[in-house]
């Protein structure tokens, strides 16, 4: 122990410091005043003020996905931390690791309803993987490493720190982190034995498999099993369907790339999924846009699940061989072991994949008026060839931040991503809002690549705010604003499921050419087709952000479908299929 | 009796981790039936017998994973009754009977005592298994019952 004294606020930053923090972002308020007091003595820590704590979390989420390193968020008591509650679910339902500190009012008066008191731990339980009060100066260091610990290790997720006004201003003499933490709850991943009988039975039934797919998720990202992934494929010929987020793991110009799997995957990658006679789930959880009705999902098939997370095997579908560690450990355990497929599996591999070219030969036919025409039923321009057009024009190779919406799925569908971990969407929770304070993380962590944020009028609005941060930190970021004056989604689905009942999706918006100008950011608006590609040349070129704003038809539909609680046969191929589907020819 | 499930976890005593598992259980859905923490031969550790009786079987082992994935959780099972010793203490306050006898008969059957004795009322103490438990209950309805209280299962495997 040394005897120089810190107060809680300068060991909480000296820690983060200690273990590699080089980025905070969030909102400053009373509660936790004492600790931004201090960030002038850590200049090794750069702090980005949002305009929203939400915005914050989703700022680091995007910082963190992009490169792996935490960002914590830092707010205030009560509404600061309420604020900043969507970001934290976001974060724990997809698994990125997040650290939020809350400041808390003093000790002396926590219960007392005192102003600006929340609950935040109550609050923060259910959604993170931890989250604790600090009572005492004294914990500080410990406590934070542990938060920081346990936010990266294991299935990775986000963490709470609740720090009390005066714990921050309290002095201590336990200014550095102990070496060795007590957590037998958090689980390590040393290398998996490659004796294991899960390995040879994964192994056997690879070897056997005249039908397999591969459904590859999130967790080939977050264990950064690129060349792994890509390499069991090749080896074990296993075409690969993916999660929302499971895209970018592998080149969209792959031969082996099915395409998105789900309730608005691709014909290619459903109907093999609905055939095939072996599943190879790689780091995904069999969400329930994944599996449509889960009793009748993966029926016929042998299910092989690879997990890092034990609480997810059997969870929704049973698995027939499990292996619990990390993917990118298995999977080159799997690559060393695996040696050849039987006669009768490379036999029958071939008529897998023409049934498969049979079906991207459907897709394409079904995408056919994107390609060639790019307009929709009241000629306004369609999302999925605004996409199209902007994957073209990238090459497949930039940073594409989502909203949540139409403009999501048709993102997710035709861009086509070319490079590892590019792909930055709100997949498990779904929120609105995501897109531009993601994509503002996305941007200060890989500075010199082009971010585009696609966002649509409902989604973009739940964060503007944030073009502020832009602003204020002077930020280059594309926004391509697809604008077609409704909730487009749930419109889709009253259109589908609710009898037409347009209610509370028509949206009136503000002249966005407008908020550009206030924001300092450069605008351009596009209605025909021959202007999407000079528009992303221009947005490219300008030095400032851009927000490019397209007349979008209010009448695209996203198609395939798999209507949520169906099963896989009864994918909705196309408008015409969906209208005798749902009874729905007048 | 439907089927009772019980699971037994052993977990550092801080602050939240009992609250952590109750919310767990309330989000797969399932009704607590009894929940005991008490301490164990370490010092720091805390058993907690978890009881439900309704609910699908096939969950258990996703919240017993789930349990599993608390920080301070040191280790979590659920048990198998076959191979478990599981008891309760139960209070049950009845009117005073005229006959006091019939009570003491009634109680000495279920190996329990008379632990509180006062002009209106009686406090009777039973330990033991649920099965004996409800037995009991059932046994008093010729008194007076005025309030029943027990302490909740602790399950010990053997």
């Amino acid at each position: 122990m040394s005897s120089k004294k810190m107060n809680g606020a300068s060991v909480l930053l000296k820690t983060l410091q200690d273990f590699g923090i080089e980025i905070m972002t969030g909102y400053i308020g009373g509660a936790i005043m004492p600790t931004f007091d201090e960030l002038i003595n850590f200049p090794g820590i750069r702090f980005i003020t949002s305009r929203h704590e939400q915005g914050a979390g989703f700022i680091a989420q995007g910082y963190t996905r992009a490169c792996g390193k935490l960002m914590p968020v830092m707010v205030t008591s009560g509404p600061g931390a309420t604020n900043l509650v969507t970001a934290v679910a976001d974060a724990m339902m997809d698994s990125v690791a997040f650290l939020a500190i809350t400041g808390q009012v003093s000790t002396k008066v926590i219960g007392t309803d005192a102003f600006q008191e929340s609950d935040i731990i109550g609050l923060m339980y259910p959604i993170t993987k931890y989250a604790e009060m600090l009572l005492k100066a004294d914990d500080v260091a410990e406590a934070v490493a542990r938060s920081v610990f346990i936010a990266q290790n294991g299935r990775t997720g986000p963490v709470c720190i609740d720090i009390p006004k005066n714990v921050q201003i309290e002095e201590t003499e336990n200014i550095d982190a102990p070496k060795a933490l007590d957590l037998p709850g958090v689980q390590t991943y040393p290398p998996i034995d490659p004796d294991l009988p899960e390995i040879k039975q994964a192994i056997d039934l690879i070897k056997e498999a005249k039908k397999p797919v591969a459904l590859v998720g999130h967790g080939v990202i977050l264990s950064q099993a690129k060349i792994e992934l890509r390499e069991f494929l090749e080896k074990t010929n296993i075409p690969a369907s993916f999660t929302l987020h499971g895209l970018s793991s592998l080149p969209a110009s792959h031969p082996l790339n099915l395409g998105m799997m789900g309730m608005h995957g691709e014909i290619e990658a459903n109907r093999a999924i609905e055939n095939a006679d072996l599943l190879i789930a790689l780091g995904m959880r069999f969400d329930d846009r994944v599996t449509g009705k889960l009793e009748e999902y993966a029926k016929n098939s042998k299910v092989i699940h690879i997990e890092i997370d034990p609480s997810e095997i059997n969870k929704n579908v049973k698995a027939d061989v499990a292996i619990n560690g990390d993917l990118r450990n298995v999977l080159q355990v799997l690559i060393a072991k695996f040696d050849g497929l039987t006669k009768e599996a490379t036999d029958s591999r071939q008529a897998w994949f023409d049934s498969i070219n049979q079906n991207r030969e459907l897709s394409r036919k079904y995408y056919k008026h994107i390609f060639e025409y790019g307009y929709g039923k009241n000629n306004r321009l369609l999302m999925s060839r605004i996409i199209h057009e902007l994957s073209e024009f990238t090459k497949g190779q930039d940073n594409i931040v989502t909203d949540v919406g139409q403009h999501q799925m048709q993102a997710a569908k035709f861009y086509k991503f070319e490079r590892f971990n590019t792909w930055f969407t709100s997949g498990g929770l779904g929120t609105m809002g995501f897109g531009l304070p993601a994509a503002i993380g996305v941007k200060i962590a890989r500075p010199n690549e082009e971010v585009w944020c696609i966002t649509g009028d409902g989604s973009f609005q739940m964060n503007i705010q944030e073009l502020g941060t832009i602003l204020q930190e002077k930020l280059n970021i594309n926004i391509l604003l697809l604008n077609n004056g409704y909730l487009g989604m749930v419109k889709q689905w009253q259109d589908m499921f609710h009898n037409e009942n347009f209610t509370e999706v028509e949206l009136t918006n503000p002249n966005f050419a407008k908020i550009a100008e206030g924001y300092g950011i450069a605008y351009r608006f596009v209605e025909k087709v021959e202007d999407i590609i000079p528009a992303l040349q221009w947005s490219k070129q300008e030095t400032r952000s851009t927000i490019v704003e397209f007349a979008c038809d209010e009448q695209e539909i996203v198609y395939p479908m798999i209507p949520s609680g169906w099963t896989f046969d009864r994918m909705i191929l196309n408008e015409d299929h969906a209208l005798e589907i749902l009874n729905k020819r007048k | 009796m439907s089927k009772l499930h019980t699971i037994l976890v052993f977990a550092q005593n801080k602050r939240g981790v009992l609250e952590r598992i109750t919310i767990l259980i309330r989000r797969k859905m399932y009704n607590l039936e009894t929940i005991t923490a008490s301490d164990t031969e370490v010092e720091g550790i805390k058993r907690i017998t978890i009881t439900f009786t309704q609910g699908d079987a096939d969950k258990i082992p996703q919240i017993v994973a789930q349990i599993n994935k608390i920080v301070e959780v040191i280790s979590v099972k659920a048990v198998d009754s076959a191979n478990t010793v599981e008891r309760e203490i139960l209070l049950v306050k009845i009117k005073r009977p005229r006959n006091l006898s019939e009570i003491t008969s009634l109680v000495n059957i279920f190996r329990g005592s008379v632990v509180d004795l006062s002009e209106q009322t009686v406090i009777l103490q039973v330990a033991g298994e649920r099965k004996k438990i409800l037995g009991f209950i059932t046994a008093l309805k010729q008194f007076e019952i005025l309030e029943i209280g027990s302490s909740g299962i602790v399950a010990m495997e053997r």
